[in-house]
């Protein structure tokens, strides 16, 4: 600040709307100001901001600096140099210093520098570049030529008119800087017009494209406060047509004069030239955006929008810091993005944030035993009154949907059964299903909901080995126990999580136990009905080939010569060439770790090509699939043709049959209906309900213990006992088998079971 | 060991032959127009229900089934090309193509399963499990009748393509679609059949396929990778390029298989990538294919 009030007099001449916003500038900053306007009415409200009104102009020539903005080359001689002008006092009282504020030809300037000077003033030149607008947000500047030293003496007070003035040399050449940017100014807004209508007419609105190119490198001040007049079509005059062509005229003939080819101002001079000559010379120059929208065939309308000018956030900061700042604020309504959650996960998880939410407002008022526990999560013991949750994720959509419906009904039917038997423990059963979509992320998201913010007491496994796999080691690291329907692969079992914890329980057939029947009746023929040779085709898969494996080497062992044993790829489009070599080995006893039903189909019907028919065969998957099965092989060739399979709803066991009519009397159909993930899903349920109960609460370090200790538990599908790696040793297995002409599929392994039907023992002919 | 090689041979060529009724189409539809037809895995699939559809209704021999598929698929051919290929132009037109034919493939595999469901099928006539014994070795009919089919197919496009008008045609296309429209061939034309020929034996490969494999609305898409794979390997554009690859391929791959089954998928592509490295066009190149 300059405040030194024994510094300069100051004086202004002309306070209209330039002069008005520049002269309250100075008296802001506390100079001493003498104000005089021809009309008095004009100075006023520099008067009450603190300035000296003077009655006559010559009044002001006792000031050291006068400061003087009129309109134009005619108003600056005669408020200069006129009968009632600045020099007419009659005591010969001149200022030291003019600026010249007001845009006014050389001519007018010179002629006034050689007059005053006899007088000892000298004449500063300062045209100032920006609007009173401009002025007020304190961003405008001026160039400034004339004496240096009285620019030294002036420059602290033109300093405090805006972002400070540039001296540029003697006499009249600031109106040069003065031209080149109005130059500059009218090419610029044209330039705006046509990116504008551009963009417009590519659909964009007027708005966004200029916020958006006003954040960028190529958004200026002026960009920026010309926005609002462009996007409301505000052409209220800031700066005439006419009065920029004037410009025009006066800088290309400069240029003419100083043989400087200017070929985008001269098209840009005939642009204004044509606005001025359609009527818009009175409009604001901004009106070059009107007229290049018609050139475009393009019809504007105000899109009457809150636009911001660039030039609010200065003047409010400079004479209000508490005023919040324009940048940087907060869109209303649009929610912050949450990098860390996927948009799935949003959508999957909705109801567990739901139920999250709902948790953590009721935590303060519940019971202190919940509260406590619940930090200790995997240990937790409810008090009798709460009820005992459980969690689970299941594919209910998506690839595995099928099987995870099934499986819902199966928990629920269970948990159903056992809250209306008066619970476990005494506590009612509360069930917590999360859908993880089939995807082996989404069930690692899902648990760590249930086991970290819901803190369920116990976990309920989903059913595939491909989502078992990454969800155990979340189990293991919260401490739980992880019971689970299927899943079996030995992937599961021997993952680094499992191998370290011993936390997964399988309570169905491993996968790689379902030939063991097959495999313990060969070993129940006496040595002369026992086929001598074997062949062991495989496709590459998880569950095709433990199976198959297995029964190799416990067929070896038995003496069963192996003539074939090869992993073909899972994938092969083709099975003509292996096939061939099975039978071209002539094997009694085909064991094939197949995994759907062509593959099968393709070996059975290769063999009948090559006559060859084995006395038994044995496929891992495909002979299960019933109507599909028989429809692609043909009812005959399908007779004797057998597959290991898993529970079934006839089996006779009395909880089975039990849990088979409470399902349909539940959700209706017959006991045919009851699919196996049903009998798998409520036997997960049985196993832990016999946990709970053995150790006495929902200690899961107990609950593993406990699964471990090679008790014998029940299930709706036979005994469950866990050996060290979680597999159900005791597991029932059965194989069934197409016979009565490809009209039945009997289960028929192992032999005696209540139920099973006689094997078919030799494998007939083909047929087709 | 050494029967299981004749073996694997037999089973190479005969296998052979029914991928190359597969592929004659799809080389006939890259070679000429540029468009590497995704859907035709799919196609395979389409005439193989067409087939069982005609047998399993009215009783039509697969053989004589054909007189009603193949022209049903040449007109289902032109269709898709008049609706989903015509349109497209344009420097990115091959690959677009590539995805546009991919989309029919998803559209015909949909309609498929809505018709037909999820279920395996398989065609079944006496030919297809009867065999005759020649040297110790089973020939199954099928393979045979197949074989024969095409040989007969290769011929009938040869002679098609080297002995018509349209043939010249279509190979003056081949060699320059502007020169060819300059000297006043009817180049949109000339695309339509020639993709609905492509298509239309696509419903012999079909029936042949459907015989030896069983089939749902999925299985297409085995079958593209290794067709692609046989076309460029017999050069593309070339017909008898394709019957020599097909041949080539799965006898390679039957003789590995003897040994490591895991490993003949793998030879089956590197043996691609090996052949490529020597003889960068195929073993029938485009240029050596116009040449003609």
């Amino acid at each position: 600040m300059v405040g030194h009030e024994n510094a300069h007099r100051l004086g202004w001449l002309g306070t209209g709307r330039m002069g008005m916003e520049m002269a309250s500038r100075l008296i802001a900053a506390g100079c001493d100001l003498a104000v005089y306007n021809r009309s008095s009415a004009k100075a006023e409200p520099l008067v009450r901001l603190g300035a000296k009104p003077v009655s006559a102009a010559a009044e002001l020539a006792t000031t050291d600096i006068v400061f003087i903005t009129v309109g134009s080359s005619d108003d600056l001689i005669s408020a200069v140099l006129g009968r009632d002008g600045l020099m007419s006092g009659a005591d010969g009282a001149a200022p030291r210093v003019l600026v010249d504020c007001s845009t006014v030809s050389a001519e007018a300037s010179a002629r006034i520098r050689a007059e005053i000077a006899d007088r000892g003033t000298a004449l500063l030149a300062a045209p100032v570049m920006g609007n009173p607008k401009v002025v007020r947000a304190g961003k405008m500047t001026a160039a400034v030529s004339g004496p240096r030293d009285a620019f030294v003496m002036a420059e602290p007070y033109l300093a405090l008119l805006g972002r400070g003035v540039t001296y540029v040399g003697d006499g009249e050449v600031a109106r040069t800087v003065k031209l080149c940017h109005n130059l500059f100014l009218g090419v610029v807004a044209q330039s705006l017009a046509e990116i504008t209508v551009l963009a417009e007419k590519s659909g964009i609105s007027r708005q966004a494209f200029l916020a958006c190119l006003n954040k960028s490198v190529m958004g200026s001040l002026f960009t920026g406060y010309k926005a609002p007049a462009y996007v409301n079509l505000d052409f209220e005059p800031t700066f005439t047509a006419t009065l920029l062509r004037k410009d025009f005229d006066l800088g290309l003939a400069a240029a003419r004069e100083h043989e400087v080819p200017m070929p985008v101002a001269a098209i840009v001079h005939q642009l204004i030239q044509g606005l001025v000559g359609r009527g818009y010379g009175d409009a604001d120059f901004a009106a070059l955006l009107q007229q290049q929208a018609e050139s475009a065939g393009l019809t504007l309308v105000s899109e009457h929008a809150d636009v911001p000018d660039g030039l609010e956030t200065t003047e409010l900061t400079q004479t209000s810091t508490s005023r919040t700042e324009q940048g940087g604020k907060e869109e209303p309504g649009v929610r912050p993005n949450l990098p860390w959650l996927p948009k799935r996960a949003f959508a999957l998880s909705g109801a567990a944030v739901l139920s999250v939410s709902v948790l953590a407002a009721c935590s303060s008022s519940s019971s202190s035993s919940t509260s406590t526990s619940s930090s200790s999560t995997a240990s937790s013991s409810p008090s009798s009154s709460t009820p005992i949750t459980i969690g689970a994720s299941l594919s209910l959509t998506g690839d595995f949907s099928t099987d995870g419906q099934n499986y819902k009904q199966g928990y629920e039917l269970w948990a159903s059964d056992v809250n209306a038997h008066g619970g476990l423990l005494g506590h009612q059963v509360v069930l917590k299903i999360l859908n993880d979509a089939s995807s082996p992320t989404q069930v690692v998201t899902n648990y760590q909901t249930l086991f970290a913010t819901d803190h369920v007491n116990l976990a309920f496994g989903p059913f595939s080995s491909l989502l078992t796999t990454p969800a155990s080691s979340v189990a293991a690291r919260y401490g739980y126990a992880f019971v689970e329907g299927a899943g079996g692969a030995p992937t599961v079992f021997n993952s680094p999580a499992n191998l370290a914890d011993h936390n997964v329980f399988d309570v169905s057939l491993p996968i790689k136990d379902e030939m063991v029947p097959f495999v313990n009746y060969i070993a129940g023929l006496s040595p002369s009905q026992r086929p001598k040779t074997a062949a062991y085709p495989m496709a590459d898969d998880p569950f095709a080939t433990p199976p198959v494996q297995l029964a190799q080497s416990m067929l070896q062992a038995l003496g069963v010569k192996t003539v074939y044993s090869k992993i073909f790829p899972e994938e092969v489009a083709d099975y003509k060439a292996p096939a061939d070599q099975v039978a071209a080995s002539g094997a009694q006893i085909v064991v094939l770790g197949s995994t759907d039903v062509p593959t099968v189909s393709a070996f059975m019907q290769a063999f009948e090509q090559q006559h060859y028919t084995p006395k038994l065969f044995i496929a891992a998957a495909g002979p299960d699939q019933g109507s599909a099965f028989i429809s692609a092989v043909g009812k005959g060739n399908a007779v004797g043709m057998m597959v290991p399979n898993g529970w079934y709803p006839t089996y006779a066991n009395a909880a089975s049959q039990a849990m088979v009519q409470e399902y349909v009397s539940k959700y209706g159909g017959t006991a045919s209906d009851v699919s196996a993930d049903v009998a798998e899903a409520y036997s997960v349920g049985q196993v832990m309900a016999q946990a709970v109960t053995a150790t006495g609460g929902t200690d899961n370090a107990k609950i593993i213990a406990y699964l471990h200790s090679g008790v014998t538990l029940t299930s709706v599908q036979g005994p469950v006992k866990f050996d060290s790696l979680g597999e159900n040793g005791a597991a029932a297995a059965f194989v069934s088998q197409w016979q009565n002409g490809g009209n039945s599929f009997n289960q028929v392994l192992p032999v005696g079971e209540a139920g099973s039907v006689a094997i078919i023992a030799t494998k007939p002919a083909w047929t087709s | 060991m050494a029967r299981e090689i004749y073996q694997a041979i037999v089973d190479g060529i005969l296998v052979g032959g029914v991928y190359a009724l597969m592929a004659v189409g799809l080389t006939l539809i890259f070679g000429v127009l540029d468009i590497i037809n995704i859907a035709q895995g799919v196609m395979v699939i389409l005439g193989a229900y067409l087939s069982y559809e005609l047998a399993a209704r009215l009783h039509i021999d697969l053989f004589l089934g054909l007189l009603v598929t193949v022209p049903a698929m040449f007109v289902i051919g032109i269709v898709i090309q008049w609706a989903f290929i015509r349109p497209l132009r344009g420097r990115e037109r091959t690959s677009m193509t590539l995805l546009v034919s991919y989309a029919v493939a998803l559209i015909i595999e949909g309609i498929l399963y809505q018709t037909f469901g999820a279920d395996d099928r398989q065609l079944s006539a006496w030919y297809v499990t009867s065999t005759v014994h020649v040297f110790g070795f089973y020939l199954p009919y099928i393979y045979l009748f197949g074989f024969a089919l095409a040989l007969v197919l290769v011929a009938a496009l040869y002679t098609l393509l080297y002995r018509t008008g349209f043939g010249r045609s279509v190979r003056a296309t081949m060699q320059d679609e502007t020169a060819a429209r300059l000297v006043g061939i009817n180049i949109s034309r000339v695309a339509a059949i020639t993709f609905g020929i492509g298509v239309a034996v696509t419903a012999v490969g079909g029936m042949v396929y459907g015989a030896t494999n069983s089939f749902n609305p999925n299985s297409g898409y085995d079958l593209i990778s290794r067709l692609l794979a046989i076309i460029i390997l017999g050069g593309l554009g070339s017909i008898g390029g394709a019957l020599v690859a097909s041949v080539f391929m799965i006898t390679l791959e039957s003789i590995v298989d003897i040994w490591q089954p895991e490993w003949a998928i793998v030879v089956f592509y590197a043996a691609l990538v090996l052949v490529l490295l020597f003889r960068p066009a195929g073993f029938f190149g485009r240029k050596a294919v116009r040449a003609q």
